[in-house]
């Protein structure tokens, strides 16, 4: 028996081929192994790529991922630059646009902030009448550390290689997260921390 | 661009070569944006999970041991993060441990397994799609990412051949595209 060609077998894939010619074709396909092995890979093949309707995320969406890893602006040696961070996300604020409910207060609380070419990752999570804050900084990487306080106390932990942080559990309260790596620090001002706790 | 493949980008990603970075980004967006979309969630939220999913990628890149692996690694993660974002909003079960979230987020994933897989198929379709020459690209791209196949005579004028060449022309390029998928495993 002669193979079938393979240009036929797209033809028969693609739906190019008339019914009646189709049918007697696909028994003979049947019959030939390797020729129907390559006509289910063909079928799927261009299922896959008939039915993809798949977009690009919108561009501003690519371009903050890009920004996670892009190297700060070089400062003078020994020059600290200290940068107020921004709000970007806040777990609580998305749950409540999404279920379209006044208010969500699921635990822990996910806090997304900008500082310059960093991020700032935060979660704040109930230990009893206490809260803990847990942190990561995304971007360039190195050693640090983060200090919570308000009026009268100071609260410190270092940052891991990855940027990592989790500050001792403290009472509700209004403090300032400084959070300091190599020449950069950034702060968190009036981070409100406990059951309504939110940075202004 | 470069085209250097993920092994290579993520080895630059670790000495921290921004450039690289955004080139996986740029590769993947469209798989890790397909996958929270048709899990349900609005723009808004899927660009959450969105950055969700670059931040573990920049946090776990010292540790991503099997890069022919990322793709699926970066699907996986995209679904469990639409989990967790659907959790915060009640809207799945909770759970208490690593192991039960990852059974709940296969239970009580949005998307279907078969979903779920087909779109992890059609990103590797795209990704070798890339890899073949120009030509060829246009042409399928013309012939099959349509809602309506182009008609011969609008693909012969879009890659210059003449018309009655594009039925074997169309074949070929299939066998080539097949090549490149065979590098993933297909």
């Amino acid at each position: 028996m002669q193979p079938i060609p393979f240009e036929t077998l797209v033809d028969l894939a693609e739906g190019r081929i008339a019914a009646a010619q189709a049918t007697a074709l696909r028994a003979r396909v049947a019959m030939d192994r390797e020729a129907a092995a390559m006509l289910a890979s063909l079928e799927e093949l261009l299922g896959l790529m008939r039915s993809d309707d798949s977009v690009d995320a919108p561009e501003h969406m690519i371009q903050r991922a890009a920004r996670l890893m892009r190297q700060p602006a070089p400062a003078a040696p020994g020059v600290l630059q200290r940068v107020i961070a921004v709000l970007r996300n806040d777990s609580w604020t998305t749950a409540r646009l999404a279920a379209g409910l006044r208010s969500v207060q699921a635990w822990p609380r996910a806090l997304l902030l900008s500082a310059g070419e960093h991020e700032l990752d935060l979660q704040i999570v109930p230990h009893g009448e206490h809260w803990q804050i847990q942190g990561q900084v995304l971007g360039p990487e190195g050693p640090g550390t983060a200090v919570l306080s308000n009026d009268g106390e100071r609260y410190a932990a270092a940052l891991n290689e990855l940027g990592e942080f989790a500050l001792a559990a403290v009472a509700a309260g209004r403090y300032t997260l400084a959070v300091r790596q190599g020449t950069i620090e950034i702060i968190v001002n009036d981070l409100e921390v406990g059951p309504s706790s939110q940075p202004s | 661009m470069r085209a250097d493949d993920d092994a290579t980008l993520l080895r630059a990603c670790r000495d921290g070569d921004a450039e690289a970075w955004e080139l996986l980004v740029r590769r993947y967006q469209r798989l890790i944006y397909a996958i929270a979309r048709r899990s349900g969630l609005s723009e808004e939220l899927a660009g959450e999970v969105f950055q969700r999913v670059c931040m573990s990628l920049l946090k776990y890149l010292p540790s991503i041991e099997q890069p022919e692996r990322l793709g699926a690694w970066l699907a996986t993660t995209t679904r469990r993060e639409t989990w967790r974002l659907l959790r915060q909003e009640n809207r799945v079960p909770g759970a208490t441990t690593d192991e039960e979230e990852a059974q709940l987020v296969m239970d009580n994933a949005p998307l279907p397994d078969e979903v779920f897989e087909r779109i992890e198929r059609q990103a590797t379709v795209r990704r070798a799609l890339g890899e073949i020459d120009e030509r060829c690209r246009t042409l399928l791209t013309l012939l099959f990412y349509r809602a309506e196949p182009a008609p011969y005579s609008e693909i012969a004028a879009a890659i210059g051949v003449p018309e009655g060449s594009i039925g074997p022309t169309r074949a070929r390029c299939l066998q080539k595209l097949q090549r490149a998928l065979e590098k993933y495993d297909w």
